[in-house]
């Protein structure tokens, strides 16, 4: 046999790694000052661009994609040219995808500060940018699939498997996801109204986590676990089960993050069984992990990368307990809304996301080097603040999460909320969230340390852009037999294919009824579209993030249903909510039920400055909503936008919309004006009024008709 | 010693959330239902938590071995054979859950796979993994019996109607036997200090929401000037309170609160008139005076 001799290319896993360390500690440090301004809210300084309501999905998308993202590409490109023995399909495309993948992210952390967002979690982006991403992740296909088929290795090894799940799955996700109709360069509506809407970002939002958070760390687990510890993978059975099982159960799970709202029953049932039936196919992972370990634990007591790795593969392990725990009805009751879940996310990114990139980063830096680690003692610094950092993070959220939750839900003996004013429950829980950010603030200067450390290793050694390499080509040949899964392995098409049908079969069986078939969303008769101001008001609510601390769903608990002074939230109400807006976090009180409880006065006071009217109140104060002006000239392509997506605004009314939007605006800007307010009716506060005060008020013109 | 302080919190709002715990339960165990009552779904819960907590144990004792392992690194040579010539149960238990081979034995199951110098073994499924996929796919099919199938369970809309009809029983139970001899238009005010407490009471923790504490008036009107925009009177602060006002945030307190305490906060209400709070909001309606006292 003839030896092939080629290169490695390491000067582009180079480029993802040092982006990876950029943006992990630009992500880290938003994530920082978020989590201060929910116990210091001046902490934006007044301006729009920091809000809490901005910046937290700054920071989401941050760590998601530019963090975790480069990460998950350096690990790939690096291990995938060595386990195929090959160089990369294309360099021309492996450059395309590292600087379009920053520019994204710049675009990013350009236009979400500026409020330019769907309000879909971790699909904010708007519709240009989505169309980049849709471009880049199948320039990043081809050049994996193209190095997998020009491979040299006959077999592809279980990390290829969990990177082809990967790229298939985040296309298909994020295609069917962002569909949306633009309305203007940077502003789109979801295709998808209320119910639908929100089972689709579920799925979506949900199967992020499975396939961006996971499947690619799984993939990475597998190549540099077994590397640095020099140990023989410990079942190859168990990586074939759980790989099948993990790929065909997670997609199936995504309504458990909507339990107990308007989402129709046997869905939500869906969602928790295969929640539940995910435990063992995670676990697999775990556990092939762990005992990968047998023999090399004396290795783990000295090895940096292994320590932070074992760690990593645990945090893995306790999250994907959680997680179908969470997804059993009783306990979501309790837990949904409340920073409880904050804390489940923070276990998995911090723990496992976090800890296997510093493992991976510890171990690649000094063989792309080629030198030794600077300096074992500062990694181990790392590793305990790390921990430690985990620790003191996770453990007040979870006390915050169970505390508000059980404040709200208790009822005295007369029959009354015990705490019926929700800021109650806010203050009770604000030493926690200071707790939690000198969590954050330890794990952060663990990583600061680990910059340095890098540099230092880098300095002292030489990088080695191209690594040579020889292995014989693979030779074209009939190979017959085998373990039946051996041959699905040296069939990347097929391969890939049938990865294809494993993800696309739950979320077909959940969204084709959810879609077609109206017993689902039952209508009723009151609702109607929203009016031209009343647009312009949820476009404001959008623009400020305000769902990201305000649900509007009213679950069917009498401990909601009391507190909020209405009836639980009804699949019809959504019909024309383009995006749907329930929201994942309780920060501040549900909205679903808030229009006519409080008067006009009221929310131009408190929106001015919260605490005049909740004292002790959390919430910034939103001073430009008082001096900017809405854009009436932008009525008209709202209206036909979401004309084109279903909502029965007549032929024509675009063209008269601004004279009812005149009237409505006048109406409030008259009411303030009794109470010695004057603003103008251009003014964005007096949209925002509207809006506040037609939700959840059709239902109140009580006339449900099955239709 | 800010951390100290803060750990004092932090186990006071534990705590709170103990006996809040507590709170519920005893609340729950009151309501009933037919097909499985709130008690049973307590149990379950219960059970569940239980569970859950074996399961965090489980994992907290597996975190100790990792520490253990760490702080071996520590120990002289001496110490360490000592320490491991015997297996310590928690790892023959490990082995056998497993279906360990042991480590000398590997070479029989090494399989001919190479992938950049990462070889793989030819293990056994642990078949305690292996048992808990059954039990899981077991509890999934069982669960869509129950709730969709059969529909033995309840679904959360009737579980909502169960428990407003608990609370409603609770509060029939509660309000029988009261003697109420007077309607919305014959009410007068208590002087009684008890029953006027009872109404400041119920005053600070739910109206003051919306009209401060004081009286003052917050996003509902101020209470305590001569201007009312729904009469002054006894009987239409009574009635203000019995049927709420339509069209705005004030609700009917019918269906939560009986008549004598409704008497109490609307008796209390008057006995804010002239106190002039500071930051109190400015008139309101139409200037009421009692034609008689």
């Amino acid at each position: 046999m003839q030896l092939e001799q080629f290169k490695y290319d390491n000067k582009i896993v180079k480029y993802f790694a040092i982006a990876t360390v950029i943006f992990g500690v630009v992500g880290m440090l938003v994530g920082l000052i978020i989590a201060t301004q929910l116990f210091l809210p001046q902490l934006n300084f007044g301006i729009q661009y920091t809000t809490f309501g901005r910046l937290r999905p700054l920071h989401t998308n941050a760590v998601i994609f530019a963090f975790v993202g480069n990460a998950m590409f350096a690990g790939v490109y690096y291990s995938m040219q060595r386990l195929l023995k090959t160089r990369m399909f294309s360099d021309k495309l492996s450059w395309i995808h590292f600087w379009g993948w920053q520019l994204i992210i710049v675009a990013a952390a350009i236009t979400l500060p500026l409020g330019l967002t769907t309000s879909k979690e971790y699909a904010e982006l708007e519709w240009p940018i989505d169309i980049a991403i849709t471009l880049i992740w199948v320039v990043f296909g081809i050049n994996m699939i193209g190095t997998i088929l020009k491979r040299r290795e006959r077999h592809m090894y279980v990390a290829i498997w969990f990177y082809i799940a990967t790229f298939v799955t985040v296309a298909v996700l994020h295609v069917v996801n962002s569909f949306e109709i633009p309305v203007t360069l940077f502003k789109s509506y979801s295709w998808y109204a209320g119910v639908q809407d929100a089972l689709v970002q579920w799925w979506y939002g949900h199967n992020a986590v499975a396939f961006f958070l996971t499947t690619p760390f799984l993939g990475l687990m597998y190549y540099y676990l077994p590397k640095a510890a020099n140990r023989p993978v410990y079942s190859y059975k168990l990586s074939i089960i759980h790989f099948w099982s993990l790929i065909f159960i997670y997609i199936w799970a995504g309504p458990h993050h909507l339990l107990y709202t308007s989402l129709p029953d046997w869905a939500q049932s869906l969602g928790t069984v295969f929640s539940i039936m995910l435990i063992a196919p995670s676990w697999g992972g775990m556990l092939n992990g762990l005992l990968t370990l047998r023999g090399a634990w004396d290795r783990v007591r000295e090895d940096p990368v292994l320590k932070f790795m074992v760690v990593a593969v645990t945090a893995y392990g306790m999250s994907t307990l959680e997680g179908p725990l969470l997804s059993i009805k009783s306990i979501n009751a309790i837990a949904h809304f409340t920073d409880w879940i904050i804390a489940h996310v923070h276990v998995g990114g911090l723990g496992w996301n976090g800890f296997m990139i510093f493992g991976v980063l510890y171990w690649l830096v000094p063989k792309m080097w080629g030198t030794k680690l600077f300096s074992t003692k500062l990694a181990n610094t790392h590793f305990w603040l790390g921990t430690l950092g985990i620790i003191v993070y996770a453990l007040p959220m979870y006390t915050a999460g169970v505390v508000q939750s059980l404040m709200w839900k208790n009822f005295n003996a007369e029959g009354f909320l015990e705490y019926p004013n929700f800021l109650e429950t806010v203050t009770q829980i604000v030493p926690m969230y200071m707790m939690r950010a000198i969590g954050g603030l330890l794990y952060f200067s663990g990583v600061i340390i680990m910059v340095v450390n890098l540099m230092k290793t880098a300095k002292q050694g030489k990088f080695i852009p191209d690594e040579a390499a020889e292995a014989p080509a693979l030779e074209k040949k009939k190979i017959v037999g085998g373990h039946w899964h051996s041959v699905l392995e040296r069939k990347p098409v097929i391969f890939t294919s049938l990865t294809l049908v494993a993800i696309l079969i739950g979320g077909v069986i959940e969204m084709v009824p959810t879609f077609l078939i109206k017993s689902n969303i039952p209508t009723i008769a009151s609702v109607q579209p929203y009016t031209p101001l009343e647009l312009h008001g949820r476009d404001i609510y959008i623009r400020e993030g305000c769902n990201n601390c305000h649900s509007q769903m009213v679950r069917p608990f009498r401990s909601e249903t009391v507190r909020y002074k209405g009836e639980y939230s009804k699949a019809g109400e959504f019909v024309y909510d383009h995006p749907f807006l329930w929201g994942s976090k309780r920060t501040g009180p549900d909205l679903h039920r808030v229009g006519g409880a409080y008067n006009n006065v009221w929310h131009f006071n408190h929106m001015l400055d919260p605490t005049s009217t909740s004292p002790g109140s959390i919430m910034p104060p939103y001073p430009w909503l008082y001096r900017q002006q809405i854009d009436a000239t932008k009525t008209a392509g709202k209206i036909k936008a979401l004309r084109t997506v279903g909502v029965p605004y007549e032929e024509g009314y675009e063209d008269v919309a601004n004279a009812d939007l005149k009237e409505q605006a006048m109406a409030i800007k008259n009411d303030l004006k009794e109470s010695d307010i004057d603003i103008p009716e251009t003014a964005e506060i007096v949209a925002l009024i509207a809006y506040l005060q037609r939700l959840g008020t059709d239902i109140k013109a009580e006339s449900t008709a099955n239709k | 010693m800010n951390i100290i302080r803060k750990f004092k919190h932090k186990t006071s709002a534990l705590m709170v959330a103990i006996l809040m715990l507590l709170g519920t339960k005893t609340y729950a165990q009151s309501a009933t239902g037919s097909g499985i009552s709130q008690e049973t779904m307590l149990y379950i819960t219960f059970g569940l938590v239980f569970v859950v907590s074996l399961l965090v144990l489980l994992v907290a004792i597996y975190v100790l071995q990792l520490l253990k392992t760490f702080i071996r690194k520590e120990m002289s040579a001496e110490q360490l054979a000592k320490y491991e010539a015997e297996p310590s149960w928690f790892a023959k238990l490990w082995a056998s859950w497993n279906d360990l081979k042991p480590l000398e034995e590997e070479e029989d199951i090494l399989l001919d796979h190479d992938y950049d110098g990462i070889k793989e073994l030819d293990n056994h499924l642990p078949p305690w993994w292996k048992g808990l996929f059954y039990v899981t796919i077991v509890y999934a099919v069982v669960y869509l019996l129950i709730f969709h199938v059969f529909e033995t369970a309840p679904l959360q809309e009737e579980r909502y109607e169960r428990e407003i009809a608990a609370a409603d029983a609770l509060k029939a139970s509660q309000e029988a036997g009261l003697v109420v001899d007077f309607d919305e238009n014959t009410v007068t005010a208590t002087t009684d200090a008890v029953e006027l407490a009872d109404g400041q009471k119920f005053f600070e923790t739910q109206c003051a929401l919306c009209h401060k504490a004081d009286g003052g008036g917050l996003a509902g009107p101020n209470l305590t000037d001569k201007y009312w925009k729904n009469g002054g009177s006894m009987s239409d602060i009574y009635k203000v309170i019995k049927n709420g006002v339509p069209n705005t945030a004030m609700i009917s307190w019918e269906s939560q609160l009986n008549p004598l305490r409704m008497r109490n906060v609307a008796s209390y209400v008057m006995t804010l008139q002239g106190t002039n709070p500071p930051g109190a909001l400015p008139p309101d309606g139409e200037l009421y005076e009692p034609e008689n006292e």
